[in-house]
């Protein structure tokens, strides 16, 4: 290891050349802070553990079956993960360290505030399992379980507790309304949730109570064939899994097969439905909804940040070789003096590890710095990239860093230090006539190649990304975002009946409608661009069901919908104040819709009857009023794969959603002017229409349109960045190898011209040079693109490729950029006198 | 061949000039072999950077082969050091990445010619200079002799009307010098015009007629005078 004296010596050597150390230093910051900041954000979305005591100790149970029937209440996750409640209590029976939570977004009202908030519904034993204490009053216990659906009583999740309730002390016993239904809160509990940061929870209520809340919908408490709950366990390490799994897997088969004869009737598939197993599945990570969304994006830049790392290393490595042939005389007259080969080697070694140390603080704050840019940029875009990219700064990220600068520095102190080590005293006593280590300038032009080769396969990546957020934003949604300005509300969800909410969404829409500088507004149950949807299967009068059959997806829709998105209606009409409640059922549908079921023919459609369901019983009420295009529904990157019908809002109060008897709308408004200078006037409207009305998602539509692709503007931004710091650098390794060889090769240059080259010659044989370094290097990163193409297309099916011109066209540019970077050396070629370069030594 | 008039030169050190080749009037015939000598900073291979058409800033008159040189462009002396001149250096200044055979063709190599013609001249050298066996070494694997041998193949290569040596015999021992001079002697019996120069009086003594230069100017010629190319005396 090194001592005092090397490092002072080194610190004096690096002092000396002040200039080579800031161009080590900052190169080295440009490739750690990437990769320091794209890895605090990987850590976050794919690696971070639930902040609880222990979390390796908590499983999630999944269920495999061969066959499963009934409903499934699913918020994120895997389908396997989803538990009816007797089967949960069967299973807790036999195992007690079991606990059962589920989420639910609810509307959250004090006297003086409304808002919509992820409620956790947590089982008693729950807390007890975490190990949690409470930060104020109390948390559930076992009591809490048996009092089913008469025991409202919530906790708070301390953030929420302390960013709106002041971490007031004077929450304890305060009443609030929670979907309607008045709850007391009885404590704050230091916890966040099982979703993550991106769905963090706010509130906790006992999953007792699931039926008061569930506005509406059917109780499921009892019900074996309805899977709504996540069942986790915590098992101390060291304990017997395998035990615990077979107990488990006893006493699951045996509720199953209960199952099978008190609801023999459901149940068609009696072989299926007991080929049936349980297992544990790691539940340290919660339902990692971060990573369902993000993973694979997050994965992509990571491999992008590594690359521009690896870059990094190349160019500092060919920086080094120079230095150390510059340095190869130093070495040789200390050889001489009686130095031995390690010792030498020692200071090459602790110049780079002093290079990669400051380069390494320098890359953590540049890292921040650009998290926190970026934060800023996408602050306004969904909250999954906020959360993504409001990565902590955990100590392991400190230490990836750390390890990337030590591990970098090794490796490229690795060729100087052999290179060093190789100088034999006899050296001095020749003088070389600049054939300065030809390794060395062999190992520096492979060096130069790999950068480029490295840039390729980043700016091909750049050309990729770029290319899909400008399809993406060229896309028309198929309907007209500008001067558009939603929001939600969800009136239902104050626990409102539906005479009520359907009077106040009608009042609102004729108050916004009255609005100067409004030309027209609707409303629709699911909004755009959210990526929520509902489905179900139809059948349409005198059309036999095929198997193949799509189920469309609907979306409940006021009058004047289409209209106001500015989608024009190809047949028929749409929706009418008219059509009421009263008046006959009528639905529109999309162009995809009579593709699949009346062969593209829309004459055909209208005028025709559908109904919900198939079988016998199975009667056709809905006539099909008018057929519009197929819009971007729920998503900018794809049409949606299913056909839509829209009902008319009004005559959708008797339906059920997934949740129950919510009735949520999304209003539209077209506006004359700036849509966004509306919105102050909607937060009143809403108000005065009910002040327990929270105002979710207000936004223009450019700003929901730009949002829905802001996971691809992200991926675009960060890898041209990437792409063009990496050929920057190879630009800088390019222009330095060969302004070294201009140097070195003075003499030669000198000699050729004067045996007859001409200054043109003497500028091609160094342009040659570079041709034949970037070529290389060009054909090595296509090799490489090829092998991460194949990679991408697996991993990210959304991706369209680029027009092969473009691919060309970033090519062209790193070749443009290589010539650039030779321009200035070859020019200084050029330029040497043969008279002057062959003067005697 | 060669007409000197008025030649200078100088050099800009700070604020003052300092000159290096003086009022240089001479003529050199064709299949002459001059000897130019005179002590270190006289001025010698300034004057034959000049000669070579290697140096661009001096003042005066120079013709060669009828061709003012003085009126050309750069690019026309480049052209016309292509064809007439070959070069002889002290250090031998031999490509190190190059074998001895690709050194000798190097000077082709900037000419436009087949590919076959090049190897057949390169073959002919080899031949004449006695090295065939050397050719695919590297000059790091040749004597001092045999590498300023290789470095007089690749000043004749293209049959060059004027040969320039700047002290060719330099980093030689005598023998290898002797033999250097030999050759020199033989390549002027052949029609070469030389000019070399050399410390050495016995080298001296292969040429036909000795310049002396001092501080620039020209102090001595052996030849008759002739003309304007006569010395004038300081
Ligand atoms: N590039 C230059 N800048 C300034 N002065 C120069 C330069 N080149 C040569 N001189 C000067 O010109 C003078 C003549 O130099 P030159 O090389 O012609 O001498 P020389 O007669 O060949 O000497 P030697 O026998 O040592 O080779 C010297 O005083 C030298 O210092
Ligand atoms: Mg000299």
């Amino acid at each position: 290891m090194p001592n005092a004296q090397t490092v002072r010596l080194a610190l004096r050597r690096l002092g000396k050349q002040p200039g080579f150390a800031l161009l080590a230093v900052l190169t080295l910051a440009v490739g750690i802070g990437p990769t320091t900041a794209v890895y605090a954000v990987f850590r976050q979305v794919l690696l971070r553990e639930l902040p609880v005591h222990k979390p390796g100790e908590f499983l999630l149970l999944a269920q495999q079956s061969a066959y499963d029937t009934g409903s499934l209440n699913s918020y994120g996750g895997s389908q396997e993960l989803y538990f009816a409640a007797p089967a949960y209590r069967t299973l807790r029976a036999a195992v007690p360290q079991l606990a059962a939570i589920a989420r639910q977004p609810v509307n959250f009202a004090t006297a003086t505030e409304a808002l919509q908030v992820n409620a956790q519904l947590v089982s008693g034993n729950y807390f007890s399992l975490l190990a949690e204490r409470p930060a104020l009053g109390r948390l559930f216990n076992d009591e809490d379980d048996r009092i089913h659906a008469a025991n409202p009583v919530a906790l708070l999740s301390e953030s929420f507790w302390r960013s709106h309730f002041s971490a007031s002390p004077a929450v304890l016993n305060l009443r609030v309304a929670v979907n309607g239904v008045l709850f007391t809160i009885v404590g704050v509990v230091p916890d966040e949730g099982f979703m993550g940061a991106a769905e963090p929870v706010s509130l906790f209520v006992p999953e007792a109570m699931q039926q008061a809340i569930s506005l509406g919908r059917p109780d499921t408490e009892d019900d074996p064939l309805a899977r709504w709950l996540l069942v986790l366990g915590r098992v101390p390490a060291g304990s017997a899994r395998a035990q615990l799994e077979s107990r488990l897997n006893g006493s699951w088969i045996a509720w199953r097969r209960e199952v099978l004869h008190t609801r023999a009737d459901k149940i068609s598939n009696p072989a299926g439905w007991m080929k049936t197993s349980l297992h544990l599945t790691s539940g340290a990570r919660g339902i990692t909804l971060l990573k369902q969304r993000l993973g694979t994006p997050v994965l992509v830049l990571q491999a992008m940040a590594a690359l521009v790392l690896l870059v990094t290393c190349a160019n500092i490595a060919s920086l080094l070789l120079a230095r150390a042939a510059a340095q190869r005389s130093e070495m040789a007259v200390r050889a001489c003096l009686g130095a031995s080969r390690s010792e030498i080697v020692r200071s090459t070694i602790t110049d780079a590890l002093l290079l990669g140390g400051a380069g390494t603080a320098a890359g953590v704050a540049l890292g921040w710095a650009c998290l926190h840019l970026l934060l800023h940029m996408f602050a306004e875009s969904d909250n999954y990239l906020v959360a993504a990219l409001a990565a902590p700064w955990h100590w392991s990220v400190l230490l990836v860093a750390a390890s990337a600068g030590v591990l970098t520095s090794l490796l490229f102190s690795l060729g100087p230090a052999v290179a060093h080590a190789r100088v034999s005293p006899g050296e001095v006593l020749h003088s070389s006539h600049g054939v300065v280590g030809g390794t060395a300038a062999r190992a520096r032009g492979v060096m130069v190649a790999a950068t480029i080769a490295g840039s390729l396969v980043l700016l091909l990546g750049a050309s990729l990304m770029g290319w899909n957020l400008y399809r993406l934003s060229t896309t028309s949604p198929g309907f007209t975002p500008n001067h558009l300005l939603t929001f939600q509300v969800d009136e239902s969800a104050t626990g409102a009946s539906r005479q009520r909410t359907a009077e106040v969404y009608t009042g609102l829409l004729a108050s916004i409608a009255h609005e100067r500088g409004v030309s027209t507004a609707a409303y629709a149950h699911e909004g755009l661009l959210s990526g929520d949807q509902m489905g179900s299967n139809i059948s349409v009068a005198g059309r036999p069901n095929k198997d193949n059959d799509l189920e469309p997806n609907q979306n409940w829709v006021s009058a004047g919908f289409f209209k106001t998105l500015g989608v024009p209606v190809l047949r028929g009409r749409e929706f009418a104040d008219a059509d009421t409640a009263a008046s006959e059922p009528i639905a529109v549908v999309d162009q995809a819709f009579v593709r699949a079921f009346f062969d593209g023919d829309a004459s055909r459609a209208l005028g025709q009857h559908f109904g919900f369901g198939s079988g016998s019983t199975t009667s056709y009420p809905i006539r099909i009023v008018g057929v519009v295009p197929t819009i971007h529904e729920d998503s900018m990157h794809s049409l949606p794969s299913v056909p839509y019908l829209y009902l008319a809002y009004p005559q959708t109060y008797g339906k059920q959603s997934f949740f129950g008897n919510r009735h949520a709308a999304h209003f539209y408004i077209r506006t004359a002017g700036d849509p966004a200078t509306f919105a102050a006037d909607m937060r009143l409207l809403v108000h005065r229409a009910d002040p327990r009305l929270p105002v979710l998602d207000l936004a223009t539509m450019q700003e929901q349109v730009s949002g829905s692709i802001a996971d691809t503007r992200l991926l675009a931004i960060l890898s041209s960045a990437l792409g063009v710091l990496a050929a920057s650098l190879a630009a800088v390794g390019l222009y330095e190898v060969l302004a070294y060889q201009v140097t070195t090769r003075r003499r030669e240059i000198g000699l050729r011209m004067a045996v007859g080259a001409s200054r043109a010659r003497v500028v091609r044989l160094l342009l040659g040079q570079m041709l034949r370094l970037t070529a290389g290097g060009l054909g090595a990163g296509a090799l490489l693109a090829l092998g991460a193409a194949r990679l991408l297309a697996s991993s990210m099916a959304d991706l369209v490729p680029a027009p092969p011109l473009l691919y060309l066209g970033a090519a062209l540019l790193l070749l443009l950029t290589a010539l650039v970077a030779a321009l200035v050396p070859a020019r200084r070629a050029a330029r040497v006198e043969p008279m002057e370069a062959l003067r005697m030594e | 061949m060669i007409a000197l008039k008025q030649i200078e030169r100088s050099y800009k050190t700070g604020a003052a000039q300092t000159f290096v080749l003086r009022n240089i009037n001479l003529t050199i015939r064709e299949g002459d072999f001059v000897t130019v000598m005179g002590p270190s900073g006289a001025g010698k291979s300034s004057l034959l950077n000049v000669l070579a058409l290697l140096d661009d800033e001096w003042r005066g008159e120079y013709s060669l082969d009828g061709e003012q040189v003085h009126a050309l462009s750069r690019k026309g002396r480049a052209e016309l050091a292509r064809r007439r001149i070959g070069m002889v250096f002290q250090s031998y200044h031999l490509l190190d990445d190059l074998t001895v055979a690709e050194n000798i063709d190097l000077p082709l190599s900037y000419k436009n010619l087949p590919r076959a013609e090049r190897q057949a001249m390169v073959a002919d050298t080899l031949d004449r200079f006695q090295i065939v066996g050397k050719k695919d070494l590297y000059p790091s694997q040749l004597s001092g002799g045999q590498q300023q041998l290789v470095g007089i193949a690749r000043a004749v290569i293209h049959s060059p009307a004027l040969l320039l040596a700047d002290e060719p015999t330099g980093n030689l021992h005598s023998a290898q010098a002797a033999e250097i001079m030999q050759l020199f002697r033989t390549l002027n019996e052949q029609g070469t015009t030389i000019v070399q120069v050399t410390h050495s009086e016995l080298n001296a003594t292969y040429g036909r007629r000795i310049l002396e230069l001092r501080d620039g100017w020209l102090t001595r010629d052996t030849a008759p005078a002739q003309g304007a190319s006569g010395v004038h005396a300081s």
